[in-house]
């Protein structure tokens, strides 16, 4: 520990106790944060700071005086430690003492002040050696951080570019509510992604990257968020801006619509949703089968968008039917219409029998059960067969094992290694009885006399080939296995789960060959005024797709209404700056899922997954990388020593030094730090530092051998005031999403 | 009859005697977290010469945590100095949540510096945290930034009384 001959600032700046603060005023702002001595008779009498100006401004800077506001000033040695002074400062009830030195000669006892130590000095000596020194800020503005922000490889793979490192920092930090906040920024939806998502954000997660290491849990951890805020009556008021004056109409109410109406609605524009339904939430809350999800939940987050005054018409199709409302219409009506209408109709083979009476699709099979209706003929006890191997599938084989199937059959072209459904909803499905035959395609529902369904007839097939990039099956691959014998699987009931397609809206609607909606990556159509996006555009697709959508399509119409992108519009904007918590310890961790119901407790509509613990999430959060991280070098500390470079594990670091011609290694071009220390040709060393962000892990072992301490992890963010965190209101429940 | 003295075109707004704070806060805020060890809030402080750091959860202020404490913390030997450049001392158990102090002082960004000024001294406080539409913060109103606006007062021969 240093001793305070060492810390002190020398004497210097002096005051008399009869000054005024205003004929001081500059020499305490020279000093600052060191007081200036208080002298009289050539004795100290006390010291003086620059925080007296906030009791002198009472009276007046031209009448207080400074033996009104001075402060005792305790004497101690300069041979004491830091230690030593705080406590003095303690006991005198002061912030400033007087350093002394022995004076008079050798066999003197007499000392003299010989400089001043402030509480200012003490803090810095506390913090001297602390290792996360970066800076905790928030700035006005966005402003040029002068080094680059890395994005995380989960966050380039999420759709809609959630920032994942840093919610999963805020819950390994306890901070539940923030990392829920983080979350909303770009996702309205997080307690359906956090159980529903196909999480591409994990299948990149650098975590993943290592043998023997599983991605985090990042799906898992979005939803313990949001049930905190859940089981804490939080709610988001979102800040609307001015209005705008145009109208946009958004027909459909699923996911990517109700994101873009947001969207816009938040930006002053007056939205109107058109849903053909009698609830919002399209495919989530009508394809959905309720043991999958939170109903109310779901509501919660469909209120939060609604509240923020978008206009919802239900059971208003858009369409060419009487009755229907018209497309032409609302593009008559509208400054922009953004059709979202999803593929909401099932798709049953036309296969012989595919008209009996007890053949249904999977989507009307499922719309009816979120209605909280038994599916049309279904009736306990049946033999049910169901058609098709992906996630559609398991929900109908799912919900029909609940509603009181005897015997319930999944058949699929696909091997049963490659069935499209994910693994453990499959896993799960069989652990409460679910059969499979796979590897085979239907060729006839087989009906009885009375037109009842009593079995499904299947042709083998040869092993089928896949894409090797999408993973899905090459249908020019599947051939029947010629003169072999039909599988018979005997039923009473057959849902067909092969496919969805687009009920069009009517002209003006452009169509591909498909049978899809003609549009661009930002849902332009080519027809004035009118923006298609989500699954009638891409194809049945996933959750965080169509909220990807969304987000496009809005920022799409904004332009096509000629908004200022760049104007701030009265909005706050500000970037944070802040410490990264150090995860080494997470290595000690493996990845783990939610618990699920016991095989047992899952015959009814009860939801399967549960949540977290907070030990578990915690645990599971720590095992992030948080590739969000930027190295900061104090450039004017770094020596260019190269030792940073020496010792990472990865080979993330280069360090060049001028004229030293040394290769980098890294392959990473991300310039973090320019460093000189005076001009090479003259003896003096310059270089700079570069960072290759895809290979660095964090691990800090760079920081931890620096030798003269000046790395450090940081995390910039930008962010707006559009959202304002606040307690719950009562459900509106106009809309409910459970008709039950 | 007229008031000379209004016509006088040296005469300083009101503004400029009394400004709103967001004319003179510091355009930045410092902050930690509950979470935040003592001795990091320390350099903090000295860094940015201050007193007073706010407690942000997010960017919701929750409290703040004056000097005075770490410096008790550092006198009962909670908090250690120690270490080298290279041999850095145990990071300290106690963290802002320990010595946090609230309510904040907050003040809006369209409020008059003499107001906040008279605010601050009558609760004995070295900072305000400066709040837009009392939702986020958005700068800091320390001694520092007081006794500058004052000095420029002065030189004026304007009022310098808050």
């Amino acid at each position: 520990m240093a001793d305070l001959a060492n810390l002190m600032a020398p004497l210097g700046g002096e005051c008399s106790p009869a000054d005024r603060i205003a004929d001081i005023l500059d020499d305490l702002r020279a000093e600052h944060p060191i007081p200036l001595a208080v002298t009289s008779d050539e004795e100290i009498v006390g010291t003086i700071g620059l925080e007296a100006v906030i009791p002198a401004l009472g009276p007046g800077l031209d009448t207080a005086r400074v033996r009104d506001l001075m402060r005792p000033a305790p004497l101690l040695d300069g041979g004491q430690t830091p230690l030593h002074a705080a406590a003095a400062l303690v006991a005198a009830g002061s912030n400033a003492l007087l350093v002394t030195a022995p004076a008079g000669g050798p066999f003197s006892r007499r000392t003299e002040p010989v400089g001043r130590l402030c509480e200012a000095q003490i803090l810095a000596e506390i913090g001297r050696n602390v290792v996360d020194k970066a800076p905790m800020k928030i700035l006005r503005g966005w402003r040029d951080m002068g080094f680059n922000v890395p994005i995380s490889p989960c966050q380039r793979n999420c759709p809609i570019k959630q920032d994942i490192a840093t919610y999963v920092d805020y819950v390994s930090q306890g901070r539940y509510v923030d990392s829920w906040m983080v979350i909303h920024e770009t996702n309205p939806f997080p307690s359906m992604l956090g159980r529903l998502c196909n999480h591409p954000c994990e299948t990149d997660c650098k975590r993943g990257w290592d043998p023997g290491e599983d991605p985090v849990t990042i799906k898992s951890i979005k939803r313990f968020s949001t049930d905190f805020a859940w089981k804490q009556g939080l709610w988001i008021d979102y800040k609307i801006g001015p209005d705008r004056r145009q109208r946009i109409a958004v027909v459909g109410g699923g996911p990517a619509g109700l994101t873009a109406a947001l969207d816009l609605r938040v930006q002053g524009y007056e939205v109107v949703v058109y849903e053909r339904e009698a609830k919002v939430g399209g495919l989530l809350s009508t394809s959905i089968p309720p043991f999958r999800f939170d109903h109310k939940q779901l509501q919660w987050e469909l209120d939060m968008i609604l509240a923020t005054g978008i206009e919802v018409r239900t059971s208003a199709n858009v369409g060419v039917d009487d009755g229907d409302v018209k497309l032409t219409d609302l593009l008559d009506e509208y400054d922009a219409v953004f059709v979202s209408i999803g593929m909401m109709k099932g798709r049953i083979l036309p296969v012989p029998g595919s008209d009996a009476k007890n053949v249904i699709d999977a989507m009307t099979f499922l719309r009816q059960v979120s209605y909280d209706r038994m599916p049309d003929n279904l009736q306990v006890g049946m033999r049910v067969v169901c058609v098709g191997g992906g996630a559609i599938a398991t929900d109908a084989v799912q919900s029909s094992i609940k509603l009181g199937a005897k015997e319930v059959w999944m058949c699929a072209i696909e091997p049963e290694d490659r069935l499209p459904a994910f693994g453990n909803e499959l896993h799960e499905a069989r652990e409460i009885g679910l059969r499979m035959r796979t590897g085979i395609i239907v060729k006839e529902i087989l009906v009885d006399d009375s037109g009842q369904v009593t079995g499904v007839a299947f042709a083998p097939l040869h092993e089928p080939q896949f894409d090797e990039l999408s993973g899905k099956i090459i249908f020019s691959s599947v051939k029947e296995i010629e003169g072999a014998e039909r599988v018979v699987v005997p039923c009473d009931y057959v849902i067909f789960a092969s496919g969805q397609i687009m009920e069009g809206a009517g002209d003006p609607l452009p169509l591909t060959p498909r049978g899809l909606v003609a549009a661009d990556r930002g849902g332009h159509t080519g027809v004035p005024r009118l923006f298609c996006g989500g699954d009638c555009v891409q194809g049945p697709s996933f959750i965080v797709d169509a909220v990807g959508w969304g987000h496009r399509v809005a920022r799409s119409i904004r332009e096509y209404l000629g908004e200022d992108m760049e104007a701030d519009d009265g909005r706050l904007y500000q970037t944070i700056v802040e410490r990264t918590d150090d995860h080494r310890l997470s290595e000690n961790f493996a990845r783990t899922e939610p618990p699920i119901l016991e095989a047992a407790q899952r015959y009814d509509m009860s939801e399967v997954e549960q949540s977290w613990s907070d030990r578990e999430a915690i645990v599971q959060a720590i095992r992030c990388f948080q590739c969000d991280s930027v190295h900061h070098y104090d450039s004017e500390v770094c020596v260019l020593c190269g030792a940073c470079d020496d010792v990472c594990p990865e080979k993330a670091i280069d360090v060049v030094v001028f004229g030293e011609d040394r290769e980098r290694s890294s392959g990473g071009d991300t310039m973090v730090c320019a460093t000189s220390g005076g001009d090479p040709a003259t003896g003096g060393y310059a270089g700079e530092i570069y960072i290759n962000y895809d290979r660095c892990t964090n691990c800090r072992i760079c920081e931890d051998h620096c030798p003269v301490n000046c790395i450090t992890f940081e995390r910039v963010r930008f962010v707006d005031d559009i959202m304002r965190v606040a307690e719950m209101p009562e459900l509106r429940e106009l809309i409910p999403v459970a008709a039950g | 009859m007229t008031d000379l003295s209004l016509l006088d075109p040296a005469r300083e707004a009101p503004d400029a005697i009394d400004p709103v704070v967001a004319d003179v806060m510091r355009d930045e805020v410092v902050f930690c977290l509950p979470s935040t060890p003592v001795d990091a809030i320390a350099k903090l402080m000295a860094d940015n010469l201050l007193t007073e750091v706010p407690v942000l959860i997010d960017r919701r202020p929750v409290g703040y945590v004056a000097s005075g404490d770490i410096v008790e913390q550092f006198v009962e030997g909670r908090v250690q100095v120690a270490g080298s450049d290279v041999v850095r001392p145990q990071p300290t158990d106690v963290l802002a949540r320990d010595v946090l102090r609230h309510p904040p002082l907050l003040a809006d960004e369209g409020a008059r510096l003499g107001e906040v000024v008279a605010t601050m001294r009558a609760q004995g406080r070295t900072m305000a945290l400066v709040m837009h539409e009392d939702t986020h913060p958005v700068g800091m109103l320390t001694v520092w930034e007081i006794a500058n606006h004052a000095a420029a007062q002065l030189r004026r021969g304007g009022a310098a009384d808050g």
